[in-house]
């Protein structure tokens, strides 16, 4: 049998990693002193798995290592010792080294980390500490029963066994005559049952066992080898195997149950194939519940009954054959449609796996920094698109940490606030009108206005003779560059500023927003597509071409008048909406085309939001409203500016998706240029 | 062909126990924990039941002797995976009705050799 093992590998791999989450999760859950049984057995079962699994599939030095983790996990469930905090932080960082260890195998590679070593002592001092009475039990399995002494003066090759069986064998499966097949397989063997233990039929229990046998085995193999295929019987039964002269007596009047073989062994027949060992590259692989899949599986049934009919129709067609023709093509959109949605939810996951993070990174940053937090998380079944989530972790990451750091205040500073010790931290998911919302919330000391608006003069970010909105003041956190913090901490100045979750988020086709309260507490809510493969586009006309803008961002269209349009000293044209100066962009111009538009007033203004700011973009006219299959630009053209993908419209032509806010980026950074060139920037009349 | 279901929690093993069986020319199912294996024992004729001991919902030992309960497998071979040091749960899977063991850390040989043993 030729079977590799590294084709399971990846398989382990995987299953390690997900039993490592659960690992981490539910060791959050133990207190100190205050042990939940079926907590610590899961943590335990997770750890048995993987150093059964690394056994099996010959990764020597895990199993050693895990081996030690179960050992005090299995005192933990065994009641043997107490919890205690020394013991959680350990287990944790035996999970940390135990998730980089698995990164290593799943990147080929043979070394272990170097947390590995140090671990193992801190258990060994755990384990003798609490439990030197628990030594290593010996196996007594193979210790050989026969007279040694003896050996000499038989003959080498037979052996003398005498077999009482355990009442109770058959009841455990246990047949003799597998034992005596197992034995046959080693030589040549004469079985002599001997029955004189029967009793009278009416107290033979039929389970039970009366006989025993004489066994007379003429083979080389040892004793260790014998006593094996009695292995599962020997606690029960009586076995007694003595060497014996060949010429000790003749075997004329035994029985001969077992001849030489009993069968053929399945395995003899069986075929080995030898199986490509898969890639060792890590597959980018999804797991789909099996009611998603049956669900697309049902509508493909349906779209081919569908496209049966309309094939039907289309062979005997006749013009009163037309109401029919129209409710087929009904139903073909209508299956289209809810197939599109079966097949978008595949790509859905639970947001939980950007969530699960965060239990783990709350403890550690709330005992490093001195403060009492609660975790509360919400709506962590919600779904997402999968390269969402992937890129949605950071930034939620990033936000926790400050809020920690920065949002809530030590324990001494509550108190004096006259607040609670412990500080609320929620992190609730949820669906909003075909939208995802995050939001994280803290109950801190809120954002510190003051300091931000100082700061933000200070930099040059904003204009100091002029007054911001609250909300105003709230959104300079945003701006590139900015960062409130003195000194650069440990855990949230990393050198990313919140101008990256910003843009990290806007890429993603979201936004998000920040609602604050000096002394209550701030909440920032991020707001995304489910999905980045499909989006409602509005189309719009450029000179001749259609283009598409994505309704997400167009808060309105409207026809502007004369006289609504002012220009400022810089050329920019601004319009006055209700009380606000909105910007107008000619899309014409930043695409390079010529515009079927005499006068501004002919065209449409699509009002649309970036970055919390407003603007007009000036098309030739507006067209339908529609879903659009994103295209990827970059993976089949080249990325190209003020454009975030294609699309295939319903008469087969592509029309490209505008990227708003690279729009915007180029326009005002030209702005900017001219302005500081001390030129005029070149605004058509 | 000899039906066998392999009872274990780690997908890993399961796979490697389920190929390995299958190329040995066994007809093999699976399932995930006691309770999925209960259900499936009880529907299926088996003729050799493997389970692994550590198991979530209902362990391998009170599998066993659920197991053991049924009319159907009260003489079924049934072999428990047990780790080496796990000579207690050896005692208690052989106390519950298990008939022998196969010991973890195992290769596909010692599978198949342990799988031959019981069933001929």
């Amino acid at each position: 049998m030729d079977i590799d093992l590294k084709q399971f590998q990846q398989v382990f791999i995987e299953e390690c990693r997900e039993g490592l989450e659960v690992m981490e999760s539910e060791l959050l859950k133990l207190t100190p002193g205050n042990v939940d049984s079926e907590v610590i057995n899961t943590i335990f079962r997770v750890a048995h798995s993987i150093k059964g699994g690394a056994g099996t599939f010959g990764f020597n030095q895990l199993t050693e290592f895990t081996h030690v983790a179960e050992t005090l996990l299995d005192d933990l469930r065994a009641e043997k010792i107490t919890l205690i905090d020394g013991h959680i932080n350990l287990f944790l960082q035996t999970k940390d080294c135990l998730s980089a260890w698995i990164q290593l195998l799943a990147e080929d590679s043979q070394s272990i980390p170097e947390a590995a070593e140090s671990l193992k002592q801190q258990y060994n001092q755990f384990l003798q500490l609490d439990t030197n009475q628990n030594t290593l039990a010996v196996e007594d399995d193979f210790v050989i029963k026969g007279n040694p002494s003896a050996f000499n003066e038989y003959d080498d090759n037979t052996w003398l066994i005498h077999f009482i069986p355990g009442q109770d064998i058959l009841k455990q499966g246990n047949e003799p005559r597998l034992i005596f097949a197992e034995l046959a397989e080693m030589g040549e063997l004469k079985v002599t049952p001997q029955c004189k233990n029967i009793p009278t039929w009416k107290n033979v229990e039929p389970e039970d066992i009366y006989v025993s046998w004489e066994l007379e085995l003429v083979s080389s193999v040892s004793e260790a080898q014998i006593k094996e295929a009695f292995e599962w019987v020997e606690d029960d039964s009586t076995i007694t195997i003595n060497r014996s002269t060949a010429s000790d007596e003749s075997a004329d009047n035994k029985i001969v149950i077992v001849s030489d073989k009993l069968s053929e062994s399945p395995a003899s027949a069986a075929v080995t194939k030898n199986i490509a060992a898969p890639k060792s590259a890590e597959t980018n692989s999804i797991r789909v519940s099996i009611d998603k899949v049956d669900a697309l599986i049902n509508m493909v049934g349906e779209l081919v009954i569908t496209q049966a009919m309309l094939g039907e129709l289309g062979q005997n067609f006749s013009a009163e054959r037309l109401p029919a023709l129209k409710k087929g093509l009904d139903q073909l959109s209508q299956h289209t449609r809810e197939m599109q949605d079966s097949v978008m939810k595949i790509r859905m996951l639970p947001i939980q796996f950007a969530f699960n993070r965060i239990p783990r990174m709350v403890r550690d940053l709330s005992e490093q920094l001195g403060k009492n937090v609660l975790l509360r998380m919400h709506g962590e079944e919600t779904e997402l698109d999968k390269i969402m989530l992937e890129k949605l972790s950071d930034p939620i990451v990033h936000l926790v940490r400050n809020a920690l750091d920065h949002g809530i205040e030590t324990i001494a500073e509550r108190k004096l606030a006259g607040k609670s010790d412990v500080a609320y931290l929620d992190i609730t998911a949820f669906h909003q009108g075909g939208e995802i919302i995050v939001e994280i919330r803290d109950d801190g000391r809120g954002l510190n206005r003051t300091k931000i608006h100082a700061k933000a003069i200070e930099k040059g970010i904003v204009n100091k003779d002029l007054t911001y909105s609250d909300n105003q003041i709230d959104e300079l956190i945003f701006a590139p560059g900015f960062s409130t913090v003195e000194e650069v901490s440990d855990i949230s100045g990393r050198g990313v500023g919140m101008d990256v979750v910003k843009r990290n988020i806007e890429s993603l086709g979201g936004g998000i927003k920040i609602e604050s309260t000096t002394g209550i507490g701030s909440c920032f809510s991020i707001r995304l597509p489910l999905t980045l493969s499909i989006m409602d586009g509005q189309l719009v006309k450029i000179g001749s071409k259609t283009y598409i803008l994505p309704i997400m961002s167009i808060i309105e269209s409207l026809q502007l008048k004369t006289g609504m349009v002012t220009k400022l000293a810089d050329d920019t044209e601004v319009f006055k909406l209700r009380d606000e100066f909105i910007p107008i962009i000619r899309l014409y111009q930043v695409l390079n085309h010529d515009s079927s538009l005499e006068h501004i007033t002919d065209g449409l203004l699509v009002v649309v939001e970036s970055g919390n700011n407003k603007y007009g973009l000036l098309v030739d006219d507006l067209a339908a409203q529609q879903q659009v299959v994103i295209k990827n630009l970059e993976d089949n053209f080249m990325k190209v500016s003020c454009v975030s993908g294609a699309t295939i419209l319903g008469n087969g032509t592509v029309a490209l998706i505008l990227d708003i806010g690279d729009i915007i980026k180029r326009v005002t950074t030209e702005r900017d240029k001219y302005q500081q060139a001390g030129l005029r920037a070149h605004v058509a009349a | 062909m000899k039906r066998i279901l392999a009872v274990d929690d780690s997908v890993s093993i399961r796979e490697m126990v389920l190929f390995t069986l299958k190329q040995a020319g066994y007809q093999v199912d699976s399932a995930v924990d006691g309770v999925d294996g209960l259900a499936k024992a009880k529907t299926g004729h088996f003729d050799l039941i493997i389970s692994d001991i550590n198991m979530p919902r209902m362990d391998g030992i009170s599998l066993i002797s659920q197991l053991r309960n049924e009319s159907a497998y009260k003489f079924t071979p049934i072999l428990m995976l047990t780790t080496e040091s796990g000579a207690d749960k050896k005692m208690a899977g052989k106390s519950a009705g298990a008939t022998g063991w196969i010991v973890k850390p195992f290769n596909p040989e010692k599978l198949i050799a342990t799988v031959q043993k019981v069933l001929r």
